[in-house]
């Protein structure tokens, strides 16, 4: 077996080699038997003939022991390489439509296979501690939150968050609102997750008493695109949420009140099981909007907005 | 000279093996040693006996070395591996064996039956 696959291997990276020797086999043996000829009285080149015409046709010897040597599937498939080559440079135009088609094909593949490691497989990215997250996939209203919030010594911490939402987005001075997306959270998600703000502050838990203004974290390309331009101590953006509850297009507040009403309630509420301490800027390719390991995959321009409690 | 006989398909392999076990020979002569050991009786076809060497070399029976030969040229020589010692064995029990039962059969008289 491992005679084979030596003896093969040098066949076909040592090929000019192996044809080489062969030939001086070949060579060596008419050479000897036009001697034999010449020996019994022939002349040197009617010897050299004769010992020609015994051994037959050199070249076909030579196909038949690179048949032996190489295996006929190899040579068959190194025939048909070069026969596709020439074809496939024959017809330049089929050529582009076929590669087009696979490197679409490809991308369409790594692009949702990387989606797919990204959001699911992956740990959560910006987070400090991924490993000690927990997604619990239920709705529940926000009193039911508040009690697994107050939990002690069976979860570090306890976030909710309910999204990704529609919100519609006017800046001063625009004509028309824009719609992005990005979720409603509890104050502490930024915290539990152990995500540090890149610029401002995060959310504050004076922001779920009730009659408070709701917060808005953006992340940073939206800030880039849509906020910089007026000014870096922005602090309030206009912001509307569409929501059965509150026909037509309304302040956040009024969906704030129906998620805490109970008619609403988050999608999900993530346990914590790790002190919220982070360093972890908002600055980098993956940090708009945090979410649970099970997430609802990461806004492109997450906006995020808070409940507040209101009587 | 005797007359010459047709090699049966098969027989050039344990020809080659059997040659080239009395000793480490080329090519050419391996030729020369198949004719003198079968007395001129066979006759190998030059052209069947290089792919011949090179199967038995692929299958690990021979192993193969370039030498000088005795007119002080450059030659490959093949020699025998114990693996191929062992299959010139077998190969030289079933050819008795094909041998006798041949020579019996066609030896065979009708009262004999």
């Amino acid at each position: 077996m491992w005679t084979r696959l030596r003896l093969t291997f040098a066949a076909l990276v040592g090929r000019t080699r192996f044809e080489r020797e062969l030939a001086d086999e070949l060579a060596f043996h008419v050479q000897a038997r036009a001697e034999e000829w010449e020996r019994r009285g022939l002349s040197p080149s009617a010897a050299r003939r004769r010992a020609r015409i015994e051994l037959g046709s050199a070249e076909r010897i030579k196909e038949e022991v690179r048949d032996v040597r190489l295996g006929r599937w190899l040579e068959v498939l190194r025939q048909d390489l070069r026969y596709g080559f020439r074809v496939l440079r024959a017809h330049p135009g089929i050529t582009a439509i076929g590669v087009a088609s696979l490197a679409l094909g490809m991308a369409v593949c790594i692009y949702s296979f990387s989606r797919v490691h990204a959001d699911y497989l992956a740990p959560l990215p910006g987070a400090r501690d991924p490993d000690s997250l927990v997604a619990v996939d239920a709705r529940l209203s926000y009193p039911a939150f508040e009690r697994i919030r107050e939990l002690d010594g069976v979860i570090e911490g306890a976030t909710a968050h309910l999204g990704p939402v529609p919100f519609s987005v006017a800046a001063d001075g625009e004509q028309g609102a824009e719609r992005v997306f990005g979720h409603l959270v509890s104050p502490e998600y930024f915290e539990a997750l152990g995500v540090a703000p890149a610029a401002g502050r995060l959310l504050s838990p004076a922001t779920e008493r009730a009659g408070s203004e709701p917060a808005v974290v953006v992340s940073e390309r939206f800030w880039r695109r849509r906020l910089d331009d007026h000014g870096p101590s922005r602090s309030s953006i206009p912001l509307a949420y569409r929501d059965e509850a509150c026909q037509p297009t309304k302040t956040a507040r009024c969906l704030l009140r129906s998620v805490v009403s109970g008619r609403n309630g988050p999608a999900a509420v993530s346990f914590l099981g790790a002190p919220a301490v982070s360093l972890i800027s908002l600055r980098g390719s993956h940090a708009p909007t945090p979410s649970t390991r099970r997430g609802y995959g990461r806004g492109r321009r997450a906006s995020t907005s808070r409940w507040t409690h209101d009587s | 000279m005797p007359p010459h006989a047709m090699l049966l398909p098969g027989t050039l392999d344990v020809l080659v093996l059997k040659a080239v076990s009395l000793g480490p020979l080329h090519g050419y002569g391996v030729l020369l040693r198949i004719e003198q050991i079968t007395k001129g009786a066979l006759v190998v076809e030059q052209g069947a006996l290089y792919p011949a060497l090179y199967r038995l070399e692929q299958q690990g029976l021979l192993d193969t070395e370039w030498g000088v030969s005795d007119n002080n040229r450059r030659a490959k020589f093949y020699r025998l591996t114990p693996a191929g010692r062992r299959r010139l064995q077998e190969q030289r029990a079933n050819w008795q064996r094909l041998a006798d039962a041949m020579a019996a059969a066609l030896d065979t008289r009708p009262g004999e039956v």
